[in-house]
């Protein structure tokens, strides 16, 4: 059930040229830490080395998640090092949640919480990142409510999405 | 070397995934979830599904595989002229290794 969620994490046209028979594949699977790790091998392979095949299906990326990413980068203005410092905590903040993740579903397998989480993981960075990005030049106490808020959201959405 | 094989080699770590799934579609198409099972019979191994695909990418952007066009979700894949080519090439080159070790292993 998990490994169709990381699918997100392809380029559309990739999932566009590939989906149906990926989804098939991993259906089959059992989700185990080593299948999750190639999977997100594989999207990362996808993004860096695009095929001419994939690329010649001249599907437009609009994707929620690269979206997001470009948006909350660092807002719509901001200094070099202002950008710098938006891109290292979304960076870090990913590389850290991911290791959290992959840390539950190994230690938790089939658990519903953390399928749910892993889904979320992605929002959950951003909305972590948003003091360093889109709410910078708020003050520090809107920057907090504001993420607090945020994140209080996406806590109920996680729970709720176990009980669906 | 020639060059349809130094292709695959190109492929890097998909290389060996690469030269396992010609070898799978040279006795006739398959689709992808066919494809792993036959590789897991004849290798003993079965390639996860972003493995599998980061191959087949590439093998059909090089024009060495083609996408046959199905009525279900199941699109098979079928060896073309130029991906024989490479196969042939690379089975050669494999074989000739193989008689050189068991000739010194023979002699060691």
């Amino acid at each position: 059930m998990m490994l169709r969620h990381l699918i997100r994490l392809y380029p559309r046209a990739w999932r566009a040229r590939y989906g149906d028979e990926f989804r098939e594949i991993i259906g089959a699977r059992r989700a185990s830490p080593a299948a999750v790790i190639d999977i997100v091998a594989g999207a990362i392979d996808a993004w860096l080395q695009p095929q001419a095949i994939v690329a010649s299906s001249r599907v437009q990326d609009t994707a929620m998640v690269p979206t997001l990413m470009k948006r909350c980068a660092a807002g719509s203005s901001g200094n070099a090092r202002e950008h710098a410092i938006g891109a290292t905590v979304i960076f870090g903040t990913t590389l850290a949640l991911t290791a959290v993740y992959l840390y539950l579903a190994a230690r938790y397998r089939g658990n519903d919480l953390v399928d749910a989480f892993g889904v979320l993981l992605y929002p959950a960075l951003l909305m972590l990142a948003m003091p360093f990005t889109s709410t910078r030049e708020k003050s520090r106490r809107s920057r907090l409510v504001g993420t607090a808020a945020a994140l209080a959201i996406l806590g109920v959405a996680w729970f709720v999405g176990t009980l669906i | 070397m020639s060059h349809d094989e130094a292709g695959i080699d190109e492929f890097g770590r998909f290389a060996e995934p690469a030269l396992l799934i010609l070898t799978s579609l040279a006795d006739g198409p398959k689709h992808g979830y066919a494809i792993t099972e036959d590789i897991a019979d004849i290798a003993g191994v079965r390639f996860g599904a972003g493995t599998l695909y980061g191959a087949l990418a590439r093998l059909e952007s090089r024009g060495l595989i083609e996408r046959l066009a199905s009525e279900d979700r199941r699109n098979p894949y079928r060896l073309t002229p130029l991906g024989e080519k490479a196969l042939r090439a690379r089975v050669a080159s494999v074989t000739a290794v193989a008689r050189t070790a068991q000739r010194r292993l023979a002699h060691a």
